[in-house]
């Protein structure tokens, strides 16, 4: 089987931003954050960069899938995890995940990064190439 | 009783414009109801979601991200609107343009990701009385 890339996606977020968005609506946190990104960014000196190399995340997906906001229901539906090296892995949840298997991605290869001012994301969808039917 | 609904209506555009002014710190001045969210006043994902979740704590109204894609599609279904790769099909970009005329819709190509792009105040207002 080969493979092909299906689309990419890339975002930026000021980590401004996301600590003002957290700061009005925490109560609201669980529709954009799963807990275990909530508990994991906490876990960091400058919890506000890992918000923002997230929320940047979700947003490279939903552009890597061809997909917008109003499609994945709740951001929370697009999780960053990591594999046990480190890597940051998505795992996608609810109508989110039917999308990717409706529209044929096999995986979603993707790359955060964050400083003081930034957190940053790119990912790349892969699907199966369709010329091998 | 039309008195009621007027001031209804009077204090929803109140309360929408000056929740999208404080979103994106501009005054409600600049604020009109013509202006595309996206295109004209440069909101993001993060601004959509601080308005909305505003919304719904100071006037009641729980707009979900969905019913952006339900206020264009309107009494068409989603198999009529739309294809399951997101591309809106002749007759959803037809009736966009009908119900919609002042909206920008590309002769082709239109995805729903694209629909936040036609989104204008007056829209969100409108979406928020229907949901309030």
């Amino acid at each position: 089987m080969s493979l092909q890339i299906f689309g990419t996606g890339i975002d930026i977020i000021s980590t401004s931003r996301i600590t003002r968005f957290l700061g009005k609506h925490e109560d609201l946190l669980t529709n954009v954050f799963t807990k275990e990104e909530i508990e994991y960014c906490l876990k960091f000196k400058y919890p506000s960069q890992r918000f923002a190399a997230r929320f940047a995340a979700k947003e490279a997906i939903m552009k890597s899938m061809g997909i917008g906001l109003h499609e994945v229901g709740m951001l929370s539906n697009i999780e960053v995890t990591h594999n046990p090296v480190g890597i940051p892995t998505p795992r996608l949840h609810g109508v989110v995940e039917q999308i990717r298997k409706e529209r044929g991605i096999e995986y979603i290869q993707l790359s955060i990064s964050h400083c003081d001012g930034y957190g940053v994301a790119n990912a790349v969808a892969v699907s199966k190439n369709g010329d091998d039917e | 009783m039309v008195y009621q609904n007027l001031q209804f209506a009077v204090e929803t555009k109140e309360a929408v414009v000056k929740i999208i002014a404080g979103a994106l710190k501009l005054d409600v001045a600049e604020i009109s109801e013509s202006l595309k969210l996206a295109h004209d006043l440069g909101m993001d994902s993060i601004d959509v979601l601080d308005m909305l979740y505003d919304i719904e704590k100071q006037t009641g109204s729980v707009i979900n991200l969905q019913d952006f894609e339900n206020y264009f599609r309107g009494e068409l279904s989603e198999e009529e609107f739309r294809d399951t790769n997101g591309a809106i099909t002749e007759k959803g970009t037809q009736h966009i343009r009908e119900k919609f005329p002042n909206a920008l819709v590309p002769k082709s190509g239109l995805l729903t990701r694209h629909l936040f792009e036609l989104l204008t105040v007056e829209d969100l207002i409108k979406l928020t009385e229907i949901h309030r």
